[in-house]
């Protein structure tokens, strides 16, 4: 046990969590550091490495979760990554799913003949069995030379044995060799741990053989996709509708009215903090004040759907159908100059477009990665301008919002035909791993869902409320007049919109939720609605997209991205105009 | 109606019909992309640049393995093959590169 030898300093500094995507690496990792760390179903999540800290005997050993690779000669950014941080640690747990033993293998040989001592989890152990599947422990153990230790990461079986093995580990002596002797080494081994009964097919298969298929396929896709934007909007509006609005309306409001009577009911800082008091209600939309809109664009009206939209993406993420999906719109997302993988990406982008750019760096090419990149910072509207889309636009009537996301989806299409036929380089193909269905681990999902809405809490409600701030100090300077007159031959001229909506446009570039809320006071028509949405979601990405876009892109390309933004969104917003006149 | 969807791929058209008036393959033999769903077959090469099948062999697709077609690829819609317990998708246009021995019995798993 780790105990008998804690009075021993084992001389490992660091531990390195190596494995093929998909094999349950990050679940392990997990495990062992009680980190929380995002664990998908998909690869590419974990490009960008977690990092942790595990006890062993009276060390503390810091431990790295590599990104998935199934071979130590680069093919891709991330196994690039993985083959760069193998030099940098002092030993190697090796991930390996059972149930896919000799493929498994392969990276396996490659890192036995690193100079670098060796463990081997065997994960997805509780699986073998009912896929019929025999593994011989002692043999595999003696023909690796390295320690082979069974393990059930979701459940923690044999997590311990995993630790106290590191101890004794070594590196066996295997001479570096060719690709076609590995393979060989392989089969031997293969033939002589494993053994296969035959079994039948499971419901899960059948399920998952008919979700590639193009016709059950399409339709399957459809009522997933379908029952899940329902089962979004279901939390939310109930969310928003018994939990959030009245927790505003009964406990907060009272309390904002008591300060704006402390504070005379009018003045500098009345206007900041609470802002417009009519016949003596608080309106949470329209008032514009740091404690009243401030506060509720994040928390009554956005954080639900954040939840609602996380927790449904991340058992999505977990259950294996996001590769399907990726399979089925292949034919549709080509014509796009993408593949079907960058279907990911865009769907990460309904949740916030930040990480949804971050994750185009699992497109191979970098013409797909500005195409991807580009598409979702143009026709992909975030969870949290979602939510004011619902609201406001909803508010007029359910058509109106179908007209605001069938204009976007529209877009997304034509201009990705578009920017196609223009872009120079050419787009690889598909070339991805199908995982088996599984059911979502709860404790992953609710792990990555805290996270992510504490990343949301974390990151934008400063912004939020700084942006709203800004808003009432220029608004009190007259500077949004100023640039209101400016742009107003284009903004009323063109898109048919009230002069005072530049100003929401220009927040818009702070964020684009607290920006459509601007456009609320305004007394607009449903149509100028629709067209400010619109225009708002398309003509300029907000800061922390902008950022990303400008890190991942590169100057050049990011000025490109968004030349075709602002030039889209003029367009669109106008011809919008001109139909709905 | 398959012309009217033309888009992408160098290899698209070109490449089967070339590798069959110029090099040919064996008799009987044919690519993923022609396979009937649920029949299965032995990989006998990757017709295609080292790049290619490495990738190909880091995820355990090589020559001399046997794989069974689980889709029907729908207007050169990417190709999903299963071999031991690993499903894989392939490109329409790589899958046409990659030459199998069928083999006859249908509707049976690796």
């Amino acid at each position: 046990m780790v105990t008998s030898n804690s009075s021993k300093s084992t001389g490992i500094k660091r531990v390195l969590l190596m494995g093929n995507p998909n094999v349950g690496k990050s679940v392990i990792f997990s495990r062992l550091t009680g980190t929380r760390v995002i664990a998908s179903n998909y690869p590419g999540t974990t490009v960008g490495y977690s990092q942790g800290f595990m006890n062993l005997g009276e060390d503390r050993v810091e431990v790295i979760d590599v990104p998935g690779t199934y071979t130590l000669e680069p093919t891709s950014e991330a196994e690039e990554i993985a083959s760069e941080m193998l030099n940098t640690g002092d030993l190697i747990i090796n991930v390996v799913d059972a149930t896919n033993l000799e493929r498994n293998l392969y990276l396996t040989q490659q890192l036995l003949e690193r100079d670098i001592p060796l463990v081997v989890a065997l994960n997805i152990w509780d699986e073998t069995e009912h896929r019929g599947i025999h593994i011989e422990l002692d043999k595999l153990r003696e023909r690796l030379g390295v320690p082979v230790i069974p393990t059930v990461a979701v459940s923690g079986q044999g997590i311990k044995e995993l630790v106290t093995s590191i101890v004794s580990a070594t590196s066996p002596d295997t001479p570096a060799r060719s690709y076609d002797e590995r393979w060989a080494t392989i089969g031997g081994i293969i033939s002589q741990v494993q053994r296969i009964t035959h079994r039948h097919h499971t419901w899960r298969e059948h399920l998952g053989d008919a979700s590639v298929q193009p016709l059950a396929g399409g339709i399957i896709a459809l009522v997933v996709l379908a029952v899940a934007f329902l089962v979004v909007r279901f939390i939310g509006e109930n969310l928003i509708g018994y939990v959030l609005e009245p927790l505003f309306d009964t406990l907060w409001a009272p309390v904002v009215l008591r300060l704006s009577d402390i504070l005379g009911g009018s003045g500098f800082f009345h206007d900041i903090l609470i802002g417009k008091i009519v016949g003596g209600e608080v309106n949470f939309v329209e008032s514009f004040g740091l404690l009243t809109t401030g506060l509720f664009v994040p928390f009554g009206m956005v954080l639900p759907y954040i939840i609602s939209f996380y927790l449904v993406l991340g058992m999505f993420e977990d259950t294996g159908y996001l590769p399907r999906l990726a399979v089925l719109m292949d034919t549709l997302m080509h014509r796009l100059g993408l593949h079907g993988y960058a279907i990911i990406p865009s769907m990460l982008g309904l949740g916030c477009n930040v990480p949804a750019v971050l994750a185009t760096r699992i497109l191979e090419s970098k013409r797909e990665r500005f195409i991807a990149a580009t598409l979702i910072s143009i026709a992909i509207p975030c969870a949290a301008l979602q939510a004011m889309i619902f609201g406001l636009v909803g508010e007029q009537g359910a058509q109106y919002v179908a007209i605001v996301f069938g204009t976007l989806f529209v877009v997304w299409i034509i201009l990705g035909v578009i920017i196609n036929r223009f872009a120079r380089g050419f787009s690889p193909e598909l070339l991805i791993e199908i995982p088996p269905y599984r059911m979502p681990p709860w404790r992953t999902v609710l792990q990555k869902l805290w996270m992510r809405v504490n990343g949301f809490l974390k990151e934008a409600i400063p912004i939020i409320l700084g942006a709203v701030l800004v808003i009432n100090i220029l608004y009190t300077l007259g500077i949004f007049d100023a640039i209101a007159d400016f742009a107003s031959p284009v903004v009323t001229g063109l898109l048919g919109l009230p002069k005072e909506a530049v100003t929401a446009l220009v927040i818009g570039f702070l964020r684009k939720d607290v920006a459509l809320g601007m456009l609320a006071p305004l007394g607009m028509s449903a149509n100028q609605l629709v067209v400010g949405s619109v225009v708002l979601a398309m003509f300029f990405p907000c800061v922390a997209t902008f950022v990303v876009l400008l890190r991942e892109l590169g100057v050049v390309n990011m000025l490109k991205s968004v030349a075709i933004m602002i030039a889209t969104a003029l367009l669109v917003g106008g011809a919008l105009n001109l139909i709905l006149q | 109606m398959r012309y009217m969807f033309r888009f992408g791929g160098r290899f698209r058209y070109g490449f089967q019909g070339r590798f069959k008036r110029g090099f040919g393959w064996g008799e009987g033999q044919l690519t993923l992309a022609r396979m009937q769903t649920g029949q299965s077959g032995i990989v006998v090469q990757v017709l295609s640049g080292h790049g290619v099948i490495k990738r190909l062999g880091a995820l355990g697709l090589r020559p001399g393995l046997r794989v069974t077609k689980v889709n029907s690829s729908f207007m050169r819609g990417p190709v999903t093959v299963q071999f031991g317990n690993t499903q894989v998708a392939i490109g329409f246009g790589m899958a046409s590169r990659i030459v199998v021995e069928p083999i006859e019995s249908r509707n049976e798993r690796p």
